[in-house]
């Protein structure tokens, strides 16, 4: 069974989430990932933890390895002149480079586009930025939630008169997207490639993807924040009832319906000593859409029942990341762990770079690369 | 700038796509297909939308542009064909495509098509009792955990602007369909369930409660990242701890020196505190001075512009991100420096003779 990306492999620099997560979808679709970090420089995402101040002390970070699981991993000094050039070998011997650094530090590695291409004629280098690689801008640096200020969510988000809502650290929601669409980028254009295409820079900005999610809006004549309402429906929102919060979309030909459910009350005095189980049924039963709003572990009880791919299974270390969509036949996978520093740098070398051992004990022992 | 049209072959030509969705299809998944389905056509796929004979719904959906035609249809249809979902016109359309975009209830959708991409609320093989009954993107966002994250601790929970949900699942459909196409000529099915992406979108929070077990939920104003007024607007204030230095210099307020605010763990704890002192700090400088010394600094920091203000801004005019015919935005991707083209959103019906 070919998997849409088998045969092809990538070269990962893409660090915490936008990049790390895109190459992540690059393997689970069948791509030989390499994660390339530095002996000077690690993902950050290795220490990060999910409160400031929870410090990983010798465990390598959750989120890292639910990022990063499915690559190998080599740890190459790119600013040293042999780190570079061995990269440069494996580029020849690559089909995609992913990297999420800030503009201009590709270039001043020697690792741009012009020098990619130089190796690898048909080479695919996907870009991924806050603001693009050109435009007055392009030097912002940003984190998720950055976007969705600068690119019009956090505008449209909020109640009306309220001010401004971000979904913050714990979620990141641009981050978070941008993988789904880089990736499917580079599947575009690798499928170009199947076709007889030619090397391809993929420019991704994330505030351009913030703002493309709210197309609409840019077509609209008025632009308001309405807080959880929704013009399709006559009224949306959530509820406090007796064990948490309800949320609710009604259309508006089923509010008379829902007058007769609550007996003329509002839905907020109706749910108010209702546990939302009974709730979410009696609403059910008339045809209007309810449900619990779930935190995360109500989320992870729910595995199963309600929900199935975006969780996987690891036996040795729990759940990992899992994927957005699935398919039938070629289904997407998770093959191996997150790597530790370098754990394949000298296989990596060997085998797709092309060293040979004496020249594998030099950049080891210059501190070019490191790692087993 | 180097935005120009794309002079070459865009990646997708020769390939046909038929959206078709059920009558009874949800909002949420027609939104879902809608945008898979113009990411598919600007990237050039000759994409197809079937609609009834009272048209696509989508046509009359808020919110409107100044002509009064749906906002929502103009940015999700553009560029695509509309034939009329009944007879032989459908049923040849159906058989000829390379792949169908559609939601599980489509009990007519062929085999015909080698690719099928299929959109759900939940996904098959779920066990759940309340499959059955209606959900709406929101309800999803509250079973996936996303309404949970957002908002003030104490205050209901609240949802994104826009179509967050159903538009990042519609991304999950392109992908599924760029998946699909390169399996080919094996047949293929890409699956799509709308609860997965809320979950996968989300994946830190029930990821942390199974292996750390730590319960994040929305922290609002107490959060490390929080929205702060400044003197024109607000500021969603964005940083890491390794930013904390280059966050003083901007601020240049002693009060920071507090102990409270000495180490991230500190911040954290007194984090409504600090917000309290960093917004008497930077209330008077406006959203463009403190992008500009942001800039300057190497500071994450996010003004927050409105759509309006997007429509003049250098970045964007720039980079020419809006079209100069509906003020859509284009595909967020340049392709060798180039631009894919949007066309305009079809009339109804018009390959009913093809």
């Amino acid at each position: 069974m070919k998997r849409p990306l088998e045969g092809c492999r990538v070269l990962d620099l893409g660090i915490i989430t936008a990049g790390a997560a895109t190459a992540a979808l690059l393997a689970d679709l069948g791509a030989d990932v390499i994660k390339v970090e530095s002996p000077s420089y690690r993902d950050p995402f290795r220490v990060w933890t999910p409160r400031a101040g929870l410090v990983m002390a010798d465990e390598t970070s959750p989120f890292f390895q639910v990022t990063n699981r499915g690559k190998r991993g080599i740890s190459l000094d790119l600013k040293h002149p042999s780190g570079r050039d061995a990269f440069l070998r494996l580029a020849a011997r690559s089909d995609m480079v992913v990297e999420n650094f800030r503009r201009g530090v590709l270039e001043r590695l020697g690792i741009g586009f012009a020098a990619l291409t130089a190796a690898n004629s048909r080479m695919i280098l996907a870009s991924i930025s806050s603001q693009g690689e050109d435009g007055p801008m392009a030097q912002y640096v940003s984190f998720g939630s950055t976007l969705e200020a600068v690119g019009g969510l956090a505008a449209v988000s909020g109640d009306a008169g309220g001010p401004p809502v971000i979904s913050g650290k714990e979620l990141n929601l641009p981050d978070q997207l941008i993988a789904i669409f880089a990736a499917s980028m580079v599947a575009t254009a690798w499928l170009a490639r199947q076709n007889g295409g030619q090397a391809v820079h993929l420019d991704l900005s994330q505030r351009e993807l913030t703002s493309f999610m709210l197309g609409e809006q840019f077509a609209a004549a008025e632009v308001t924040r309405s807080g959880n309402a929704h013009a399709a429906f006559a009224m949306q929102d959530c509820f406090k009832v007796r064990d948490g919060w309800l949320a609710v979309s009604v259309l508006p030909h089923q509010m008379a319906a829902l007058g007769e459910v609550t007996a003329g009350a509002t839905l907020a005095d109706w749910g108010a000593g209702r546990p939302t189980a009974a709730c979410v049924e009696v609403l059910a039963v008339t045809g209007i859409a309810a449900a619990p709003v779930l935190d995360g572990a109500g989320v992870l009880a729910a595995r199963g029942a309600m929900w199935s791919t975006a969780l996987v299974d690891d036996p040795c270390h729990g759940l990992l990341k899992g994927f957005p969509f699935q398919l039938d036949q070629a289904l997407l996978r998770v093959l191996s762990d997150a790597p530790a520093i370098g754990a394949d740098t000298r296989q990596v070398l060997a085998e797709v770079a092309g060293c040979t051992e004496a020249e594998i004990d030099a950049l080891l022992a210059s501190g070019a690369a490191e790692g087993t | 700038m180097s935005q120009t049209a794309l002079q070459s072959e865009p990646p997708l030509k020769g390939v046909t796509v038929v959206e078709a969705v059920s009558a009874a299809c949800p909002l949420a998944l027609r939104l879902a297909i809608g945008l898979a389905g113009r990411i598919a056509a600007d990237l050039g796929a000759r994409v197809v939308m079937l609609e009834s004979r009272d048209g696509c719904p989508m046509r009359d959906l808020a919110p409107k542009t100044r002509n009064g035609d749906s906002a929502v249809f103009t940015f999700l249809a553009a560029g695509k064909r509309s034939a009329t979902d009944h007879g032989a016109v459908a049923a040849r359309l159906l058989a000829g495509a390379d792949a169908v975009l559609a939601d599980t209830e489509r009990s007519d959708v062929p085999e015909a098509p080698p690719l099928r991409v299929l959109l759900s609320m939940f996904a098959v093989g779920a066990t759940t009792t309340v499959i059955p009954w209606p959900q709406s993107e929101f309800t999803v966002m509250a079973l996936g955990g996303l309404l949970d994250m957002v908002g003030e601790p104490n205050h209901p929970p609240m949802r994104l602007g826009g179509h967050q949900l159903a538009y990042a699942a519609g991304l999950a459909a392109y992908a599924g369909l760029v998946a699909g196409l390169l399996r080919r000529p094996s047949r293929e099915v890409a699956r799509v369930a709308l609860l997965d992406v809320a979950v996968w979108l989300n994946w830190k929070s029930p990821i942390g409660v199974a292996r750390m077990g730590t319960l994040a939920s929305r922290l609002g104003r107490d959060s490390e990242w929080p929205v702060l007024r400044c003197a024109d607007g607000h500021v969603a204030l964005v940083y890491q701890p390794a930013d904390w230095a280059a966050l003083c210099r901007l601020c240049a307020d002693a009060r920071l020196d507090d102990p409270r605010f000495a180490d991230p763990g500190a911040r954290r704890l007194h984090a409504t505190a600090l917000a309290d002192v960093l917004e008497a700090a930077l209330g008077h400088l406006t959203r463009q001075q403190l992008q500009d010394r942001a800039m300057a600094l190497r500071l994450p920091l996010g003004p927050v512009w409105t759509i309006d203000d997007l429509r003049s801004d250098p970045q964007m005019l720039a980079r020419a991100f809006l079209t100069q015919a509906h003020g859509i935005p284009r595909l967020p991707v340049l392709w060798n420096g180039m631009a894919f083209p949007t066309g305009a959103p079809p009339a109804r019906a018009m390959e009913d003779g093809a």
